[in-house]
Parts: structure tokens; sequence; C-alpha cells
């Protein structure tokens, strides 16, 4: 909320400066977000009217002014080019402190006395350059405090405001915490002179739940025309245009005091009477910006003795608004139901300052002072006069109710003695009254205070606990770290194993990204056999790229590598960890952590790895080091399909738990959706069933003690016999003294018998944890595994039954 | 006389390693390992020395002539063919394997929650997708209530939310433990706010919440202090200001003495803030919070902090962009 320094200054005394005062108000809860300074002037910079200009007796570029300064009339010496008789100008007077700090002393200039200055925009420090005196626009008064007058002078405060402080979001609630701040009270309000005679209008509430309190004065003679400076330019500072003096006067009230005020036309209102009630079915009203609204029961109205007039709290109609022919005014202060108000703002899509005001609740006390004020600024600035009395329906007036405060539970809940006398104070610094004197409950002291109507926020002793708190200052509150039990909650077991695997992941290389989960289109290739209808969109999205939750962490990390190397990153080798969604089952959803991994880029060409690296093996490679690494030491491969990977490339895990993950060439139509032109290769972990295929707790497995022997085995194989037939085959022949079975070798065959076979190599470890294997066993075992290859499927042994010794 | 030993070894060794000839080499070793060389008369001289300085300049005179001794042995094979000069280019750069990083996120993460663990805290989780009574109605936030607007938060088919703090787990953990409690809660939270270079709808934080018998704001500063000591520096000054939270009161806003200025006032705490950088929320459970778990108001006490990480991040490392985070510009990443 902006408001400006010297407004402020109207309601109460302030700090040195407006820093200060954000300063003050930051530890009230209430920071300033943003100031403009203004120049502050001297107050004895002052306006003056030039009366005559005459050429300077000993020079021939300065100019010898007479200027009525309102006390007096003074002889300048100028010398600006655009100086001129009839002008209004700065005039700093002798004594008087640019803001640049310098002093004016009488001076004669070429032999003539010059009793002042006339200033530029540049030194009285509202522009950097400025090109000769400043003419002031409009017609201040002459005489009058340049502060006075120009907005620059004052500087405007944006105050945030928290929801709970409503009663702040006006000049004078605002003030009033800056007072008691200080330890001061706020300044009474000015009284309004009502002795005009007049009709007051009839009113009458039809339910004093949606209109607890209505009031209304007249105010007749008006003239309807600009607004003074002082008060146009008070409103722009704090965000209003300025319409005309009456508009004006009720949106500075609205502004100083947070009531919304409305003028009906007096003449308009029909049998000068006003009735607050539901509007009914079939009723409807033109608004004063000309939109027509179908009204019903939902919505309360202002009606006269036939007819809505306006939306009671939202906004007036056309046909009873001040124009310009309006004289004579019927002024509306009311508090309206704030669930009421803001129903019918909502059901009939009109959202106004007053709508927000009776939505948030309004203070009943300030009604009346706020009605006050409108007619006593009316009659100052429209020429109004006020007729005497006014009409005060209060039916739904309520007391606040008492709130107890037990100095134990303030001593619990902060964790610091408070006094009575301390406590009673901060209260009523506040305008918390205390009923009665503390009471001993026991060991206990226990008060009860009321708080003021315009605090709605003050509910329970917790509220008061606060203001306590904040009366002492939070800074007498030590920091104190004593009490620590220890509390030892299960923990989801997901975030170790995740933070392992990342960590793990970076040691393999892999860069550890983030990305949104909140993405646009979900791309086909990654959603093949999930409905549409599993996939969550938003109800209010914020836009077409902000639309859906992630099923795969793929195509986030497909746009991560992309951006990146478009950037000029080389080599992209990333890692995510994160969550993906379903809509299903209702109503939550279910949410699952995957890992993604992506090889992309082109590798450095020095560090490598080297342009002969086979990368789908190398991202392979680096999945199942990281499974080991996590102690996963078993699983079956297998190719599969699905539309996110290049025909031929997709490829699974399968552990203890279920799948662990997959892999494959990125499909380059999935790539391209997502900006990245080069070839990709990706792999998804399953986090939950890796974490169960790892084993929980570690043992210490017996490292050997006897030597293992070593066989080289290569064999030739038809096409479709895959390296896993193979080592499963290995593995079932090979009996228990097979310890390992490594592939060192893959080789096609282009022609001669072989053509269009493949040759493997593995090298095998024979190994017993009780002794050395003798030759003869080593052999039995590897004429078992050869056998079994040959009949099973059908390989033939290289070079014959020729077996490599190692 | 060891000094001397020493100079000598020195000397002779450049001398070898600096023949440039066979020639060269051998009027070397006769200067350095010659009959009459000064090595020589000195380790003869030994027997005039007390017994136990015989011991040690001998030993040493005796390394050094060994190390001579090997050092012409090396220049001669050089010199005579006997080993090819070197062609290693040893300013050639290393070919080094890729170093991963962590996410900056990731890696702050994991120091917030070391700090605390150190005092005695426990992590815990929850959905990204919450439902109104966890996100709002149980941290106080009753409908109707401005933070519930659909201009603040995201909803999904069938009236889920995504959650816009990470409150909701404090919720959860409560539910299903008594007290007393003691965990932080890290996590995603999204808010439908336009987005700039401070403000995401995508942004992580990590809550804090202690309940006990007897947790006052006393002990709330005292763990704030000890975290943001830990983290910030241990220099760092703390200070509460009022501030409101429907789910905590009395509430607070925590700031730190700005440490790019001293608090002097500088660009980053800007005119306002009297040289204060504000760095997390929090405050006392609410009683209604505890009334909606099922807690007792009257016997337990508790309090709750609540801080952004990306701010915390981008405070202490400078980082000028929240976008940058999930953007995962791995021209900034790898810089941690």
């Amino acid at each position: 909320m902006k408001v400006t320094w010297g407004w402020l200054g109207d309601w109460t005394g302030l700090p040195e400066s407006p820093e200060a005062l954000a300063q003050l108000l930051a530890t009230r809860g209430l920071p300033v977000e943003s100031l403009e300074r203004g120049a502050t002037f001297d107050p004895e910079i002052v306006v003056g009217l030039l009366l005559e200009v005459a050429p300077h007796p000993n020079a021939d570029r300065l100019r010898l002014c007479r200027v009525d300064v309102g006390s007096g009339t003074r002889s300048i010496v100028c010398g600006a080019s655009n100086v001129a008789a009839g002008q209004r100008v700065a005039v700093a007077q002798i004594g008087s402190r640019l803001p640049d700090g310098t002093k004016l002393r009488k001076a004669k200039i070429r032999g003539v006395e010059s009793e002042g200055m006339i200033c530029s925009e540049r030194e009285l420090g509202l522009s950097p350059e400025s090109e000769g005196i400043w003419v002031l626009p409009g017609e201040p008064a002459v005489g009058a405090r340049l502060a006075d007058v120009m907005a620059a002078g004052d500087a405007v405060l944006d105050v945030e405001i928290t929801s709970n402080r409503a009663d702040c979001m006006s000049v004078r609630g605002l003030a009033r915490e800056i007072a008691a701040a200080r330890g001061q009270r706020l300044k009474p309000p000015l009284q309004v002179v009502a002795r005009g005679k007049g009709t007051l209008p009839r009113v009458s509430i039809e339910s004093p739940a949606d209109c607890p309190r209505y009031m209304a004065r007249v105010v007749t003679g008006l003239a309807l025309g600009p607004s003074p400076d002082w008060l146009k330019r008070r409103l722009e500072a704090t965000g209003f245009r300025s319409i005309n003096n009456v508009v004006d006067v009720t949106n500075y009230v609205l502004r100083e005091y947070g009531q919304p005020i409305h003028a009906f036309d007096a003449v308009k209102v029909g049998g000068n009477e006003i009735r607050v009630r539901r509007a009914l079915a079939g009723e409807s009203l033109t608004l004063l910006d000309g939109k027509k609204v179908a009204l019903g029961p939902l919505v309360q109205v202002i009606a006269d003795a036939a007819v809505p007039m306006a939306l009671a709290g939202i906004m007036g109609g056309l046909a009873s608004g001040v124009g310009p022919a309006t004289t004579a005014v019927i002024l509306e202060s009311a508090q309206f139901d704030p669930k009421v108000t803001r129903a019918a703002a909502r059901s009939l899509g009109v959202e106004t300052d007053a709508s927000v005001r009776f939505g948030q609740g309004v203070d009943p006390d300030g009604v009346a002072l706020a009605l006050d004020a409108t007619a006593r600024l009316l009659a100052e600035v429209a020429g109004g006069t006020v007729v005497e009395g006014g009409v005060d329906l209060w039916p739904g007036r309520t007391e606040p109710a008492a709130i107890r405060l037990r100095l134990s539970r303030a001593r619990r809940v902060l964790g610091i003695d408070v006094t009575p006398e301390q406590a009673a104070r901060a209260l009523a610094s506040l305008e918390i009254v205390a009923r009665g004197d503390w009471v001993r409950e026991g060991d206990d002291l226990v008060g009860t205070f009321v708080a003021p109507r315009f605090r709605r926020d003050l509910e329970i002793e917790e509220d008061l606990i606060e203001e306590v708190a904040r009366g002492v200052g939070y800074d007498a509150i030590p920091a104190a770290l004593g009490s620590a039990s220890v509390v030892t909650l299960p923990e989801p077991p997901e975030i170790g194993f995740a933070a392992t695997l990342v960590d793990r992941a970076v040691g393999l290389g892999f860069d550890e990204v983030i990305g949104p989960a909140l993405v646009g289109a979900v791309p086909a290739e990654v959603r093949e056999g999930i409905p549409d209808e599993a996939v969550w969109e938003l109800a209010n999205p914020k836009s077409r790229e902000l639309r859906h939750l992630r099923v795969s962490l793929l195509p986030g990390l497909l746009a991560i590598a992309a951006r990146n190397i478009r950037h000029g990153v080389g080599d992209v080798r990333v890692v995510e960890v994160g969550k993906v969604f379903l809509a299903a089952p209702p109503p939550l959803g279910s949410e699952r952590v995957e890992a993604a991994f992506l090889l992309t880029g082109i590798p450095d060409a020095w560090d490598g790895p080297g342009a002969e690296t086979d990368r789908y093996l190398e991202l392979r490679g680096h999945v199942e080091a990281l499974y080991e690494a996590l102690g996963i030491d078993s699983w079956q491969g297998g190719s599969y399909h699905e539309a996110c990977w290049a025909p031929g490339t997709g490829a699974t895990w399968t552990g203890s738990a279920g799948r662990l993950g997959r892999m494959g060439e990125v499909a380059p139509s999935l790539a391209r959706q997502m900006g990245l032109e080069r070839p990709a290769w990706a792999a998804i972990v399953d986090l939950e069933h890796a974490r169960l295929a790892a084993p929980s707790e570690r043992r210490y497995r017996e490292v050997p003690r006897f030597p293992a022997s070593k066989r080289d085995l290569a064999v030739v194989a038809r096409p479709d016999v895959t390296h896993q037939d193979l080592v499963l085959a290995i593995r079932a022949a090979g009996g228990g003294l097979l310890h390992s079975i490594r592939l060192f070798d893959v080789y096609k065959f282009r022609d001669g018998e072989h053509a269009g076979r493949r040759s493997l190599a593995y090298a095998l470890e024979f190994r017993s944890t009780e002794r050395t294997l003798t030759d003869r066993e080593v052999e039995e075992a590897l004429a078992a595994i050869v056998r079994a290859l040959e009949s099973k499927l059908g390989v033939t042994i290289r070079g014959g039954a020729e077996v490599q010794r190692a | 006389m060891e000094e001397r030993i020493d100079s000598l070894g020195a000397e002779g060794q450049r001398a070898f390693q600096s023949a440039a000839s066979t020639a060269e080499l051998e009027a070397a070793r006769v200067r350095f390992l010659g009959r009459k060389s000064e090595l020589t008369q000195l380790l003869r001289g030994l027997r005039d020395l007390t017994p136990d300085i015989r011991g040690q300049v001998g030993a040493r005179a005796n390394d050094a002539r060994e190390r001579l001794e090997a050092a012409h042995a090396e220049a001669l094979a050089r010199l005579s063919g006997l080993v090819a000069a070197t062609t290693r280019d040893v300013t050639l750069p290393g070919r080094r394997p890729p170093v991963g990083h962590r996410h900056l996120l990731t890696s702050v993460f994991r120091e917030i929650e070391t700090i605390f663990r150190g005092l005695g805290f426990s992590l815990a989780a929850g959905p990204d997708v919450e439902d109104e009574a966890h996100n709002f109605t149980a941290l106080n936030i009753p409908e109707g209530h401005p933070a519930r607007e659909e201009s603040d938060t995201f909803y999904l088919q069938g009236g889920a939310v995504l959650r816009t703090h990470t409150s909701p787990v404090q919720v959860r953990t409560m539910e299903r433990n008594p007290p007393p409690i003691r965990i932080i809660c890290p996590g995603r939270c999204y808010r439908n706010e336009a987005i700039d270079a401070t403000h995401h709808v995508e942004f992580h934080q990590v809550e804090g919440l202690y309940v006990d018998r007897g947790v006052s704001l006393a002990d709330l500063k005292g763990t704030l202090d000890h975290f943001l000591k830990a983290f910030f520096g241990r220099k760092t000054e703390i200070r509460f200001c009022p501030s409101y939270y429907p789910f905590v009161e009395p509430g607070a806003s925590v700031d730190i003495r700005c440490f790019f200025c001293g608090g002097k006032g500088c660009p980053v705490c800007g005119p306002l803030s009297g040289g204060w950088l504000e760095v997390l929320g929090a405050g006392m459970v609410h009683p209604n919070v505890f009334r909606a778990v099922g807690y007792d108001p009257e016997q337990w006490t508790g309090w709750a902090f609540g801080a952004g990480i990306e701010r915390l991040v981008m405070l202490r490392h400078g980082v000028p962009d929240v976008r940058m985070f999930l953007e995962s510009d791995l021209r900034m990443l790898r810089q941690f």
C-alpha cells in the first residue's frame, strides 16, 4: 500500500527520515517495499510570483527580478533566459538550504544585491539537468512552502501489509501503528461543521447480518470541479487518478480511513428513501462503468423506494451517480458483511477497491469517522454545506470478545518472563484494553483484555502473546538452544537411496540436473500405455508450456541437453533423480521417483572417450557399474520395445524386485521434439525396484585365499544367440567351480564360412574357496561347458575344440 | 663440513647431467670422484675426527659419493648412446575422466540436512500432489482465505492441488506420530506466479518442525541462529521481525545482517532494510494446527520454519537468476 510521508505526518509524529520509518516499520512486521524519496525542501523555499523582470544594470546576460513571496517582495538576480513576469517559481530565500546542502546568503551579483534565488529543477535536486528556471505548473498559492505544494516534496512509501492486518490498509491505520511503536497517540481528526438545513433520507436495513451498520449524511450546494493540487497530488502519489472534487474526496477518504464511501446524487434517490436489501430475481442495474448486470437474491443492493441504485459495497449505479449537474449528495458510509460482499462480487464478476475492502471487513467505528471526514472535505474543496445531523443505523453492533492472557502461557510460548506491567503496557499501546486487574490463579497471573474493533485479527491468547512480543520487541527474546530432546522418527528409505544413487552417478562422471515437473505437451513417445486421463492436467494452467505434470523424466532431460548444447557445452552426460506423476488412482494419483541418465553431445577430442567408443555400451556400462556400486549384483537383460527408443535398441534390466531399468538410443523423433538434433542414449532406473534389489545391509564376503585358474573360450554363434544366452548356458554348465565369466571380444564375420555369425570370446575364472584347483578339475568343467554350448546353442568352438590357457 | 658435502654432491650431479661429451664427463668425474677430488680427500680426513662425528659425517659423505657415482653412470650411458634421450613432451595435458557435479540445490540441501541432523532432526517427505485439507485447512487456512486463491495455487482435476509449501508434510507427520516431533522436510513447491529473476512457479523449500513440551520462541531463535551461522558463517547476526503466516502465532520473518556490506547498506540489502536480508519465515505453531492433527495445544508447544532453498543459495553463492536452477545450465552447475 502506498502512503506519503506528509500524509502520515497529518496523523502522527514521525522518525527523522523516511528511511528510519522504513526500518521502524520492518521491526513491527510491516516492511517497506519501496521508497520514492522525493526531495524534502527547506521550508524557506517558497512559491514566488514574478512581478517584473528588468535587465541587470551591469551585465547583459543577467536579469533583475521583482518577486512576490507572500510575505513581501524580493529583488533577485537571475541568469536564466526563460524567466518572465507572471510565472510562478520556486524561490530559495536567504537562510534556506538547497537539497545539495548549499546555504543561501545575501550576496551582491555584479554590484546588485540579490535577496534569494529563483531555482531550477536541477538546483532543487529534482532532475539531473535543467534548462533555465523551473516554472511551476498550475497556480500554487504564492508564499506557500514548496514542500507543501509539490508532490516531489513528499516521499512515497510502499508498505507491505500482511493479510491479517487489514486495519493498517489505510493512512490513519498505518499511522496508528507507527504511533504505537513510538509510544504516541494518533492526532484527533478535524471536526465537521454541520449547520446546513435539509432533509435526511429515510434508511432501512433488511438484514442486520448483511449490513451491520449504515450511516448517511447529506451535503448540499456542491460545485463539481477539479480538485485542489494538494488533493490531486496525494491521490496520484498513492495510485489514484484525479477525476473531480467529489469523486476525489471519496477516494481520498478510502485511502485515509480504509472505508469506502459512496455518494448518491440526492435528487436521484427516489422518495428520498434508502433500502438496504437483497435484490429480487429479475431486477437489474446499470453500473457506473456502463455494464448492465442481472441481479438476484445472492446480491445485496442499495435501493431507493422503487429500484436498486447500487451494488452494496461493490459499485454504484449509473443512474443515481454523481454527474456534472449534481449539487447535493447523500453520502453512504457502511459496514457490509464480508462473505456476502465477496460472494456477490464473484458471482457478478465485478471486483473493485470497495469490494476488496468490504471483503476483508471494515472497522465499524471507522464508518462514522470516515463519513464525517468526507462531509468536511466536500465542504472544503467543493464548496458544499453539510446538512445538520445524519443517519446512523447500527443494528448489527457487536461487542468485541474478551480474551484471556495467562502470563505462564506467554512464558511458555516466548521463552522469556514477561511482567504484568510489560504485557499491559504493550497491549495498551495498541488500544487493547484491560478489563479489570490481573487475577491470581494458582501460580499464574491471568488478565482479561478486549481488543479494539478495528483489530479483527485478535481472537485468541496467542494473538495477544504476539502483540506482547511485538511490544517488548522480538530482539528482547534470547536465542536459546537448550531443550533438545532426541526424537528419531522412521525416515522414508527412498530419500537416502536416491542420495546414494546421485553420489554414485556423480562419481561415474555424470552431472546432476534438476528439471521442471510442469511441462507442456507430453510426447506420445513417453506415454505408451498411459491413458489421457491418467496424465495430470492443471485446472488453471499458467500457460500451454506449464500445463501437465511429467510422466517421464526423459523429455525434460533431452530439453536440458539440447539447451546446454546450444550454449556450447560439448559433452553432455547428465542424471536426474525426480518424481514422475500419474493421475490414477484418485484423488491424489501416484508419484514415483525415477533416475534418468542421458549421454549425448560430442566428447572432448582429447579427454575422450575416443571416437571409436560405442556410446550405447558406454552408457550401459555406466548404469551397470552403478548397479554394482549400489550392491545390486544380479539382473537379467532383455530386449523390448517402447516408442521412446530407436527400433532395436531398447533393453531392460530385471532384478529381484522387478524391472530395474531400461535403456536405448533415444528415438530421433522424440529428441527432435525436445530440440535435440543429435543422437542420444538414455537409461531410466526405477528407484523403488533398485532399492528393493539392493541389500539393505552389507555383510562381509570372504576374499579368495586360493588362486584362480583362468581359461579363455571363443565361440562362433548364430546371430540369434545373444551374449546373455551364452552366459546363462556357461553358468549353468560350469558348476560350482566357475567363478566369473567376462566377455573380452566380439567380432562379426563378414564373409567366409561363418559369414553373418559372431565370434564371442570369454575369459573364465575357476576357483574354490577351499583349495587350489587341479588342471583336471578345470578341464573337466570346461569340457562340460563346451558340450553344453554345442548341444544347446549350436555354437562352434573357435579353431575346433581348442581352448586357450590364459 | 656436512654442508660442504651436500654442496659437492649437488655440484657434481649438475656437472654430470650437463656434460655434453664423454671428455667433459671424464673431466667432471676426476674433479668430483677422482682420487684427488675434494670428496675423496674429505673421506680420507675422517679418521682425524672423534668417533661420533666421524660416523655421522662419514655416512653423509658415503651417501653423497654413491649418488654421484649413480649420476655418473647415468650420464655415461646417455652420452654413449645406451639410453635414447626422452621424446615425451611432459607438458602435454593429461587425459581427464569426466568429473560429475551434484546439482547446487542438492549440495545445499545436503548441507542443511547435515546441520539439522546434528541437532537431532530426522528427515520427512510427502507428496507433491496434495489435497486441500493438508495444504490449507489443517494449516489454519480456511476456505475463502486469500492464500487459497487460484492466483496463487495450481489446481488439478478433482480438486487436488500442487502443494504451495512443504507444510503439509508437517501435518502428515503429526497425523502419523505422537509428539515429540523433530523433523525437517525438504521438497518442491508450486505457486501460480509470474516467473522472473526471483520468482518461479516451481521452487524448493526446507521446513523444520519441533514439537515438545516447553518449546518456545527463544528455542526457535536459538536453533535458527545456529543454523544460519553454520550456513552463512560464524559471524552471521540474525534478527526476528514480526510477520504473519496463518499457521503460526506469533509469526516472524528472520533476517541476517547483510554480509555484502556488513549492514552499512548496499544494493543487495537495499536502503530500507537497515542492512538486513530476509532469509526465512518462522513462528510458533498455531493452536488450530495442533487441534487439526489431534494434539492438545495446552500440553504441547512447537515451532516451525520454512526457507526457500533457492533464495539461500542465491544469496550465499551470488547466483543472479532463480531460473538457472531448473534450466540446469551446466556452465553454472559445473562451477560448484
